[in-house]
């Protein structure tokens, strides 16, 4: 069974009331604007960092704009845990939108039938596998061939 | 093992049929539009992400320093694009289970006999046209031959 999808907590989800569902996703939410918030902000720090490394550079300023890159730097990998919560919860989110849709069914036959059909994220078991991933595979650094 | 799903709807009265497959054709609409509504999100991030990175590229031969804040918005799109598309597969599953149901439903009330081995005709038709409908196929392409055979053996009763 896809690991998302075997989970006790997920699984009961469908069979809350109306109410209740809506309980869960309200405090889902809640959570889920909190680490935005915060990752809107790393982001944000991390690119006046690069700015102001810029800016230091163009002006010959090469001592200062290596500690602006290294504040990058900093700010680059206290923005990974976060948005390692923030894919996670945002998944959770989706998820129980697409469950309270009428005529959800879990796409238990499919994954029966085929181990291997990728359902993404869904597909990820443990909080430090889906971290993995998402540091591999959301590094657009390596991409554009950037060492840092 | 429990009875072909196409045995079990040969049992049940025209009426009982009738309901079943208004119901199926109202969560399929809701499933295909949900998808197409994903899809269409998933398109517009990509595009964004595209320019992204075509303004990155040109930023790079200019200074390493400028690329990192555009590098930065890249992740975070990335990131969005994972999400959306493993949201999008389990629309995708939705949608073929519901348009699978009311495809039986209206053949047996026609009258079709249903073997596996039409059962399993079905199933290369609606997951072509889902790989077509879909922007990630992920790895659906390459499993269509062996699931026709599974089908056959699980839904089929074989």
């Amino acid at each position: 069974m896809i690991a998302w999808f075997s989970h006790s907590r997920i699984r009961s989800f469908v069979k809350l009331s109306t109410k209740k569902q809506n309980n869960i996703k309200t405090e889902l939410d809640v959570k889920f604007s909190e680490q935005r918030k915060i990752l809107d902000s790393r982001i944000s720090y991390a690119k006046d960092s690069a700015r102001k490394a810029d800016r230091l550079l163009s002006r010959g300023k090469n001592d200062k704009a290596k500690e602006a890159v290294n504040s990058f730097k900093l700010d680059l990998a206290s923005s990974q845990p976060v948005l390692n919560a923030y894919v996670s919860t945002s998944l959770e989110k989706n998820l129980f939108e697409v469950m309270s849709m009428e005529g959800f069914e879990f796409p238990d036959l499919l994954g029966d039938l085929r181990k291997d059909i990728d359902f993404g994220l869904f597909s990820v078991n443990a909080s430090d596998e889906l971290d993995a991933i998402i540091s591999t595979e959301v590094d657009p650094f390596t991409e554009l061939g950037i060492e840092l | 093992m429990s009875r072909p799903i196409y045995d079990r709807l040969a049992k049940m009265p025209k009426k009982k049929l009738d309901k079943l497959e208004y119901d199926h054709q109202q969560h399929l609409v809701r499933f295909m539009n949900a998808k197409d509504g994903k899809s269409d999100e998933i398109q517009s991030m990509e595009k964004k992400y595209s320019k992204l990175k075509d303004k990155a590229t040109k930023e790079i031969t200019i200074s390493i320093p400028r690329v990192l804040g555009t590098a930065m918005e890249m992740r975070q799109i990335k990131a969005e694009i994972l999400i959306s598309r493993s949201v999008l597969a389990l629309l995708r599953s939705n949608q073929f289970y519901h348009r699978f149901m009311v495809m039986l439903i209206q053949d047996t009330k026609a009258g079709v006999q249903y073997d596996p081995e039409k059962v399993k005709n079905l199933i290369p038709l609606e997951f072509s046209e889902l790989i077509g409908e879909s922007i990630v196929s992920t790895n659906m392409d390459g499993i269509l031959s062996d699931l026709k055979n599974e089908i056959d053996s699980n839904i089929g009763g074989q």
